[in-house]
């Protein structure tokens, strides 16, 4: 670790300071490519900094070390996804079982086809692990990978691009809804997580809301759900 | 608050009541993990933390203002929290380069088939429900 002798304060500041720097730049480009998803600030921070990092020679590891404090906010920034789950709940209660219903077997659909047709595939185990949880909101997909053990990185681009991937099929699934706002956005909470629920939003407030509490109940069925198959599979 | 550049900091609650609902997150992840641990559950800990915290505004009956607007915050910049995790990539080239086609073709179907049979059984739960 290159930087352990500049002192882990020293190395914290740069490395949270250069991903602070890069998201503040990625928010740029994406209001200025008027949010199109293929400019999500996500994506472009992240491939600045693999390139200053690959350029610098710095070893992930270390930039890991310094940009911890980030990560670790993860924690809380999940808890507080309860608020919206709070705040719908009123709205959704007369639509309880048609929600709960559909979203379950979405939910159940984003595992159990990634998983199947990654298998069909010849996706390596390690790699299958990490793209169980694809459709859940970044946040929760790193706890779970972390419990299965898969590669957390690869699951957080594998939940970017299935964000990408929602985003670009939107249109498809409000053809597919004939225009009922609450199931196109539910459907794109469940499918597409933060992405679907930021598009739904911009579509109309209706379809927002419901993608929102299909965002946090869908993390919250996975985590539920996925450690238990996964020791089923024998996977721990 | 003499110099409150009031455009800015219009809306941003008092930073007393923003500390106290930092602490109530911390407290209740730390809560979910404690029960997680206690239960033996494979679930997060945090995910657990935001099922009670719900339960308790549930509970409660009413949103903290404070909570609310910090909630908001975090949901607006969630994205900046995993670019840590996802700068990691850097290390996961060669199984990119490997399985990158299939995992692009994995991906873009299952969330495909995950959208669509949520739009079709909430469209059909919805008629049989009345």
């Amino acid at each position: 670790m290159a930087g352990v002798e500049l002192g882990w304060p020293l190395l914290a500041l740069a490395a949270c300071g250069a991903t602070l720097l890069a998201y503040a730049l990625g928010r740029r480009l994406y209001r200025w490519r008027r949010g199109s998803p293929w400019w999500h600030p996500a994506f472009v921070a992240i491939g600045l900094l693999i390139a200053a990092l690959l350029a610098a020679g710095i070893p992930y590891d270390t930039y890991f070390a310094g940009a911890y404090p980030l990560h670790a906010l993860l924690g809380p920034a999940t808890v507080a996804l309860g608020v919206p789950l709070f705040q719908e709940a009123r709205s959704i209660r007369r639509i309880f079982w048609p929600l709960a219903g559909a979203l379950l077997a979405g939910a159940f659909v984003a595992a159990a086809s990634a998983l199947a047709l990654g298998w069909l595939l010849g996706l390596s185990e390690v790699t299958l692990r990490s793209i169980a949880s694809k459709s859940v909101t970044t946040p929760i997909a790193i706890a779970i990978t972390t419990q299965l053990r898969g590669d957390v990185a690869l699951a957080a681009g594998a939940v970017l691009f299935t964000g990408l991937v929602g985003c670009l099929l939107a249109p498809l699934v409000w053809r597919a809804a004939g225009q009922d706002g609450a199931a196109a956005g539910l459907a794109l909470g469940v499918g597409a997580h933060g992405f679907g629920t930021a598009l739904a939003f911009e579509r109309d407030v209706r379809a927002g809301a419901l993608a929102a509490v299909g965002l946090s109940l869908t993390g919250a069925a996975t985590a539920l759900v996925l450690p238990q198959v996964a020791h089923l599979l024998h996977w721990h | 608050m003499r110099h409150r550049s009031a455009a800015a900091l219009a809306g941003v609650p008092p930073i007393s009541a923003l500390l106290r609902e930092c602490l109530r997150l911390l407290l209740f992840q730390a809560a979910g993990t404690a029960l997680v641990m206690l239960s033996q559950l494979a679930v997060p800990g945090p995910v657990a933390g935001m099922l009670l915290l719900a339960g308790w505004l549930g509970w409660r009956g009413e949103l903290p203002p404070a909570l609310a607007w910090l909630s908001g915050l975090v949901q607006r910049h969630l994205a900046l929290l995993f670019i840590p995790a996802g700068v990691g990539l850097m290390t996961q080239r060669e199984r990119l380069a490997s399985e990158g086609v299939a995992l692009v073709a994995v991906l873009s179907i299952s969330t495909l088939l995950a959208m669509l049979t949520t739009v079709w059984c909430y469209r059909r739960l919805r008629a049989a429900t009345g």
